[in-house]
C-alpha cells in the first residue's frame, strides 16, 4: 500500500526532477555568491573570525578548518571549485547519493567560513544546507524527510511571528520606519537623489502607513502556523513565503531569496497524507 | 493522533523519529532560551523591539579619493562583507575581542575553563592589527582596482524634520596609504 502510493507521487523521477530542481537554485546561489566576491578564495585570507558563542563555530576554528582553507588562495579556489562541481554533478547524477554528501560537507565548511569571517551569523544560507538533506534518503524516507522540511520552513516564519509577538514589537509604532533607518541610512545619505529614495523618504514621512506593512508582515508570519495544522492553505502559503522576503530585501536591505528553496516543499502534493485516508 | 505528522514518521521508520523529534526538541529548546546553536536556529527575523538611537552611524569608505558608494552597485552578501566585519571592528576595544568580554561576564570564574580553548578561538591583538590590510585586499578584490590608498570614516547621522540626513559628526577608523 505504501509503496503504491510513493510510485505514484514520488517516483524515482519525481524524485529526480525535484532534486535538479533543488541543485539548480542552488547552482543560481553560488553564481550570485561569485558575482558578489564572496567565495571563499575571493575573500582574500580574511583575518577577523566570529564564532560567537556557537560551539559548532569553535570547534571548527579549535580545528583550524576555516583558517587552513580562507588563508591559502590555492586551496580555497580548489574549494570553491570543488563546490561547484559538486553541485553541477548533482544537476546531471540526482540519485548519486555520494555527491550529495560530498557538496553538504563542503557547503557547511562555507557557511562556516562565510558567517564567521563575515561576522555575523546570517540565516541567509540556512536553506542551502539543508534543504539538499533529504536527497540523502531512501523512497520511503525521503518522503518524510522533505515533508520535514515543509514543517522546518512552517517553523521558521510561525517562530518569528511568536518572537515579534512576545517581544511586543508588534506595539511600537515605529517599528517600519526605525527598521527602514537602520538598515537603510547609508543609502539614503549616498544617493539622496534618487526616485528608489523619495519613495523610502514618503515611507518616513507617513510611519503610519509604514508600520501597517511591518504588521501585515507580522500577521502573514502568524499565518503559517496554520500550515502545521492543515495543507490545503500551502499554495497560499506559498505565496506569503516569496513576498516576505521581498518585503525583508526592500525595507530592511537583507536579501535571502535563498528561503524560496524551502518553498517548494509547499508545492508538493504528499502521498503519506493519502495513506492515512 | 493519526493525521500528525510525527505519528506518521513513527509509523514508518522509529529511527527517522527520533531524529526528527531530537532535532524539534533542540530547536524548540534554543528558540525558548534565544541561544542559537548550528543546526538549532533562532528565527528572529527584525522581532527586536526598536528604539530610536540618537545617531545613526554610517561608514563612509574612500578608496584612491574616490567615494566607494557600497549601497548601491554591489549585490547585498558583497555589502555584508564590506560593512559587517568592519562594523565588528569598529566594535573593538584596546585590541580586545567583544566575545571575551560577553564570556566573561557570563561565565564569571569558570571563565577559565574556557580560556586556553577561546585563546585559539577569539581574535587576537594580532588579528586586528592585519585588519586594515584584509580591507585593503577585499576592497580591491571587489572593485576590481588597485588601492594606492583609502580612507574609512565613520559618519554620525541624524534624521531632520524633513526626514533629511544631516552628519553631527565624523572620525577617521581607518586611513592606509
Amino acid at each position: 500500500m505504501k509503496n503504491k502510493f510513493q510510485e505514484r507521487y514520488f517516483s524515482a523521477d519525481n524524485r529526480k526532477s525535484l532534486c535538479r530542481i533543488v541543485f539548480g537554485m542552488i547552482l543560481i546561489h553560488l553564481i550570485f555568491s561569485a558575482f558578489a566576491n564572496t567565495l571563499v578564495h575571493q575573500l582574500q585570507s580574511p583575518v577577523l573570525k566570529f564564532a560567537y558563542v556557537d560551539p559548532v563555530f569553535w570547534l571548527m576554528h579549535l580545528l583550524h578548518i576555516p583558517e587552513l582553507i580562507s588563508s591559502h588562495y590555492y586551496l580555497a579556489l580548489l574549494f570553491d571549485i570543488s563546490l561547484f562541481t559538486c553541485c553541477i554533478a548533482v544537476l546531471f547524477f540526482p540519485e548519486k547519493k555520494w555527491i550529495i554528501s560530498l557538496f553538504i560537507i563542503l557547503y557547511f565548511v562555507y557557511y562556516i567560513i562565510f558567517n564567521s569571517f563575515g561576522a555575523h551569523h546570517t540565516h541567509a544560507l540556512i536553506p542551502v544546507l539543508i534543504a539538499p538533506v533529504p536527497f540523502l534518503f531512501s523512497k520511503k524516507n525521503f518522503l518524510l524527510s522533505w515533508e520535514a522540511l515543509r514543517y522546518f520552513l512552517l517553523f521558521s516564519y510561525s517562530a518569528a511571528f511568536f518572537w515579534k509577538l512576545f517581544r511586543f514589537s508588534w506595539l511600537n509604532n515605529n517599528q517600519g520606519i526605525l527598521i527602514i533607518k537602520k538598515n537603510l541610512t547609508p543609502y539614503l545619505y549616498f544617493n539622496s537623489d534618487t526616485f528608489l529614495a523619495r519613495i523610502y523618504v514618503w515611507f518616513l514621512d507617513n510611519p503610519g502607513f509604514t508600520n501597517i506593512l511591518f504588521l501585515t508582515g507580522f500577521l502573514i508570519e502568524g499565518f503559517f502556523i496554520i500550515g502545521f495544522f492543515t495543507k490545503k492553505f500551502d499554495l497560499l502559503l506559498f505565496a506569503f513565503s516569496v513576498i516576505l522576503p521581498i518585503g525583508f530585501w526592500f525595507f530592511a536591505d537583507a536579501l535571502f531569496f535563498e528561503q524560496l528553496i524551502l518553498s517548494l516543499t509547499l508545492l508538493t502534493v504528499y502521498p503519506t497524507d493519502k495513506i492515512e485516508k | 493522533m493519526r493525521q500528525l505528522f510525527l505519528y506518521k514518521v513513527y509509523l514508518f521508520n522509529k529511527k527517522l523519529f527520533l531524529f526528527f523529534t531530537i532535532f524539534a526538541g533542540f530547536t524548540l529548546i534554543c528558540n525558548l532560551t534565544g541561544n542559537e546553536v548550528t543546526p538549532f536556529y533562532v528565527w528572529g527575523m527584525y522581532s527586536e523591539n526598536e528604539v530610536a538611537p540618537k545617531e545613526y552611524e554610517i561608514f563612509k569608505v574612500t578608496e584612491n579619493d574616490q567615494l566607494v558608494d557600497y549601497s548601491t552597485g554591489f549585490l547585498p552578501a558583497n555589502r555584508f562583507f564590506l560593512l559587517s566585519p568592519l562594523t565588528y571592528y569598529f566594535q573593538i576595544k584596546n585590541y580586545e575581542d567583544p566575545t571575551r568580554n560577553f564570556l566573561q561576564k557570563k561565565l564569571n570564574e569558570n571563565f577559565s575553563l574556557v580560556e586556553p580553548y577561546a585563546n585559539i578561538v577569539l581574535n587576537s591583538s594580532n588579528e586586528f592589527k592585519e585588519f586594515p590590510f584584509w580591507y585593503r585586499r577585499y576592497l580591491q578584490q571587489t572593485t576590481g582596482e588597485l588601492v594606492s590608498n583609502y580612507r574609512v570614516e565613520l559618519l554620525k547621522t541624524s534624521y531632520d524634520k524633513n526626514n533629511l540626513i544631516k552628519v553631527n559628526s565624523a572620525y577617521i577608523l581607518i586611513n592606509e596609504k
